[in-house]
Order: C-alpha cells, then structure tokens, then sequence
C-alpha cells in the first residue's frame, strides 16, 4: 500500500455522497419519511465492518501459516478499524430506531446478533493484550479471530433471517428490495459502500504502519 | 439588519436560502468531511516522514 493517491479516492467518493445523500431524490414512505436518507450512512458501516472482519481473519489464517509478525498486525489492526464501524452501526441504527420503530433498543434479533458479535470481537482484543510473550500472542489471537469470524456469521448474517424482525429484510437480504432501495438511491448507495470501506483501509494502514515503527524504536533501544 | 435589496443581490445567499435552507446542512457536513479527511492526509504524511527517519 505505496503512495497516496488512491487515497484520494475515498475522499472524492464521500464528498460526493454526502451532497447526493442529502440533495438527491428518494421515494416517500410512510414511516420513515426523509430518514430513508440513513440508508446512504447506516448500512454502509456494516458493510465496511464485515469487509474488515473478511479481510482479517484471512490475516490471521495467512499468519497461522507463515508466522510473519506484519500479518498479525495486519489481521490485529483490520479488526480494530472493523469494530469501530460496528460501533457506528450499532449506534446510528439505534438512533435510527428510536425515531422509527419508537425505542432505541427493542432487543431485535439483528440488534443483538450486532450486539453480540461486537462483544465478542472487544474479548478479542483484550485476550490480544492480555498476552506478553510475542510469538504466542500472534499464534492465540489468529485463532481466536478465526472463531470471532465463524461466530459473526451467523449471528448477523442467518440467524436474524430465520425469525421475524422489525428490522427490514429478514425474509433475504436487508433493505435491499425494490421497495427499499430505488434505482436512484443505488447510485449513492453503492458508491457508499465503497467509500468507506476504501477509507477503512485507509485508517487500517495509518494504524498498520504505527505499529511498526513502534516497533523499530523498541528493538533499536535493545 | 439586512434589507431585502441586499438577499437579492448576493445569489449565493439565496440559493442558501432554497428548499428549507438544507445547503446549508450540506455545506456544514462537508466542511467536517474534508477537515477530517485533511487531518487523515496529515497523519499520513506524519508517518512517512517518521518511516524515511528510520531507514537511515
């Protein structure tokens, strides 16, 4: 990840989102009135989230393999990126549901398995920093990351669809039908998605290299 | 105060003014979105210069 120009990308992206979230036309529903808009800014942080957890556990299963320290920091910093888009997610739909289904927590199976998950990905950082020794700590957290991931899947991806929900989509794919999602709201939700999942990479990186260099001040003083 | 003659004259400040003044909604969020985004590229450019310091 050399350079600093496709950096740019996510900046162009979500400066075109915000003024086409908020300015562009979408469909009148009962309900949910101009909220429809969240659309554009709430699902694109589970999107960003999942995509972080993907692309750590293959980090921490490349890690498993090859036992190269930058993997485990890749698979580490990826997930902490990812848990902080879940937070977002958990905390816009919140407001989101307030003002929509009248609670901000009505214990929906998709705001728990959200919930859940995200729980389980912090016990992956505190299990992280509970460990001294460096070789272990990469070996343990890779495998308890690869359970993490096994365990996020079907609390937010099956099991919210097998029981009913307030929550749109639980008969397949959430907030992604016709009624839910015009073809002009595609247009800014798609680029969306990919906005801010580049920017999560982004973020991910700055993160990445901190630690390394962290780490040559530490071996440079012994 | 500001009279009527002066709105009509500056056009910017009218189109601020149109569909329930929500421009003026936009162009706050895009203000945080690209100091963000700014102080992101800082830090960014932080850390090279730190990574180039450690190669010597």
């Amino acid at each position: 990840m050399k350079g600093i120009y496709w950096k740019l990308l996510p900046i162009l992206i979500l400066v075109y989102v915000m003024i086409q979230g908020f300015l562009g036309e979408v469909p009148q529903r009962e309900i949910l009135h101009e909220t429809i808009r969240n659309l554009y800014f709430h699902v694109p942080m589970w999107f960003t989230m999942t995509a972080m957890f993907t692309v750590s556990v293959v980090y921490s299963i490349v890690h498993l393999s090859t036992q190269n320290a930058k993997h485990d920091y890749y698979a580490v910093e990826f997930a902490n990126i990812g848990i902080l888009f879940g937070a977002l997610g958990l905390t816009t739909g919140m407001i989101w549901a307030k003002f929509t289904w009248g609670a901000w927590w009505s214990f929906d199976p998709k705001q728990n398995g959200a919930a859940v998950t995200l729980l389980i990905y912090l016990a992956y950082m505190i299990l992280r920093n509970s460990i001294d020794d460096n070789k272990n700590r990469g070996r343990v957290s890779a495998v308890y990351n690869v359970f993490a991931f096994s365990a996020m899947v079907p609390l937010i991806f099956i099991m919210p669809r097998l029981v009913d929900s307030l929550h749109p989509g639980a008969e397949g794919n959430p907030a992604f039908s016709g009624y839910d999602l015009d073809g002009n709201m595609r247009l800014v939700f798609y680029p969306a998605v990919v906005g801010w999942i580049l920017l999560g990479i982004w973020m991910t990186d700055l993160r990445f290299r901190m630690r390394v260099i962290k780490d040559k001040i530490y071996e440079s003083r012994f | 105060m500001l009279s009527l003659a002066q709105y009509e004259t500056e056009s910017w400040d009218q189109t601020f003014r149109e569909s329930g003044k929500i421009y003026v909604v936009v162009a706050v969020i895009l203000l945080i979105l690209l100091v963000i985004m700014f102080y992101l590229v800082i830090q960014d450019r932080k850390l090279a210069k730190m990574e180039k310091q450690l190669k010597k």
